[in-house]
């Protein structure tokens, strides 16, 4: 009776582990570990050279992260296929610069804040991770959107129910009616000349 | 409050009007790539947008747009000059313990619009639920300062508005609508919101100047929390009407969701 007690409680236990932290949870949450990682010693960082080092570090660490091309695919909708291949080349190299300037401001107001892992669901090459940012005053809640490639990389976020991607979509749809491609790549380049060149 | 009961009236006349027009408005420019499903698992795919080429959904309609980005410009332009400044200078001379006390006092008086939306939406327990953490709240909470309810009872407080209860009946947005100081909402929300007031405590003060009083410091509090929340809005934005708009519906549509 106790071997049986015994083994069940480890078949739930492997069964419980296997649903909360699955692959794309895992692969996210050691990426999403070793960005906030930088952070926690804040000290490291506070002259220019030091700044500039870091933000190709997390350049580089947002490349392991994020799926920039198909984020910048499912941005500009049925715009993207009317591209050029070289124009695509182009486009999600400038918004991945863009996202990651934008990723670094938001990783430098970091207080310690904590990430709860909750959820994940699949769906053919896609995974959805549900988490919580528990900060002093509130919790967040985010989720993440996952496609496997060579690894899971995150291809779009919501934040408090608002998807990052259906948001960009909304506006460059809008710019994208009024005026044309090369004038949304002009707004990205001046957009990014306001943070320092990653 | 005789005036806002016959704007309500207005507003519900106008809302059978517009009830069924949002639908073929909300896609607008439906080329012919639009119309393409993939996948009979529309739903699931949907969460993941498998979908790409479909416009912005969910989409809002908004024929009012020219008006709207004007009070969005205004509202923008009040807020660098004037409310910027002003919720600094509060956040300055204010300590946060009497600021989270006094978000927690507004929340707690502000039970009967929770626990009626509640029950509107057929959740009886929820509004139990909410009753309840305002009686202990309003006790050994110290008259609602603290959340004795959260902390030490874990009753979750369900953040329900009339505009919700409408969306939970099927009702659309109607339309999109940029409120002078108030900002984003939609011919349902604001419908909603003017209903809520019939719910406020606040109201209910006889005194119209402590009423405008008391609004404006819950309003300033409330503030408070969200200091340079539009800022980062803006810095993130390449077209910020559309993203503030955007993003209200995606919030809202969420809230409803739940």
């Amino acid at each position: 009776m106790k071997k049986l007690t015994l083994s069940l409680t480890l078949v739930l236990l492997l069964i419980s582990s296997g649903a909360v932290a699955g692959e794309a949870t895992q692969e996210l949450k050691s990426s999403i570990d070793k960005v906030i990682g930088m952070f926690k010693d804040k000290q490291k960082a506070l002259t220019p050279e030091a700044k500039s080092i870091q933000r190709k570090k997390i350049f580089a660490m947002a490349l392991d992260l994020f799926n920039f091309d198909e984020m910048s695919k499912r941005t500009l909708g049925k715009e993207w296929k009317q591209l050029s291949n070289d124009q695509q080349k182009k486009f999600s190299h400038l918004f991945a610069r863009f996202l990651a300037n934008i990723y670094y401001q938001r990783l430098e107001e970091y207080t310690n804040e904590k990430v709860k892992y909750l959820d994940e669901r699949h769906h053919k090459n896609k995974s959805l991770v549900k988490t919580i940012i528990v900060t002093q005053k509130n919790e967040i809640p985010m989720d993440y959107k996952l496609l496997k490639s060579d690894r899971w990389r995150v291809y779009d976020i919501s934040i408090e129910g608002v998807s990052l991607v259906r948001n960009y979509r909304s506006q460059f749809h809008k710019i994208l009616m009024k005026q044309g491609m090369n004038d949304l790549m002009n707004m990205m380049k001046q957009k990014l000349g306001q943070f320092s060149d990653l | 409050m005789p005036q806002s009961k016959t704007i309500i009236f207005m507003m519900l006349f106008i809302f059978g009007f517009f009830l069924h027009a949002p639908i073929h408005a909300a896609s607008p420019k439906t080329d012919q790539a639009d119309t393409e499903i993939q996948d009979d698992d529309w739903a699931f795919d949907d969460e993941f947008d498998e979908n790409i080429d479909k416009p912005v959904p969910p989409g809002i309609w908004d024929p009012l747009e020219k008006m709207n980005r004007c009070i969005f410009k205004i509202n923008d332009t009040l807020y660098f000059w004037c409310i910027k400044p002003v919720v600094q200078t509060y956040n300055h001379y204010t300590p946060s313990p009497v600021r989270v006390g006094l978000m927690n006092f507004f929340n707690n008086i502000n039970m009967p619009q929770r626990a009626v939306n509640c029950l509107l939406q057929l959740r009886p327990i929820d509004s139990g639920t909410e009753i309840i953490a305002f009686a202990v709240n309003s006790t050994i909470g110290v008259a609602g300062f603290t959340t004795p309810s959260k902390t030490y009872f874990n009753l979750e407080s369900h953040n329900e508005d009339l505009g919700q209860t409408l969306g939970s009946y099927g009702i659309g947005n109607g339309f999109y609508l940029v409120l002078p100081f108030l900002g984003s909402s939609t011919l349902r929300d604001l419908t909603g919101s003017i209903g809520d007031n019939y719910l406020d405590p606040v109201n209910y003060i006889e005194d119209s100047y402590v009423v405008i009083g008391v609004s404006s410091v819950r309003t300033l509090n409330a503030m408070s929390f969200r200091a340079g929340e539009y800022e980062k809005i803006k810095e993130m934005a390449f077209e910020p009407y559309s993203a503030v708009k955007d993003g209200y519906i995606q919030y809202r549509t969420k809230q409803i969701e739940k």
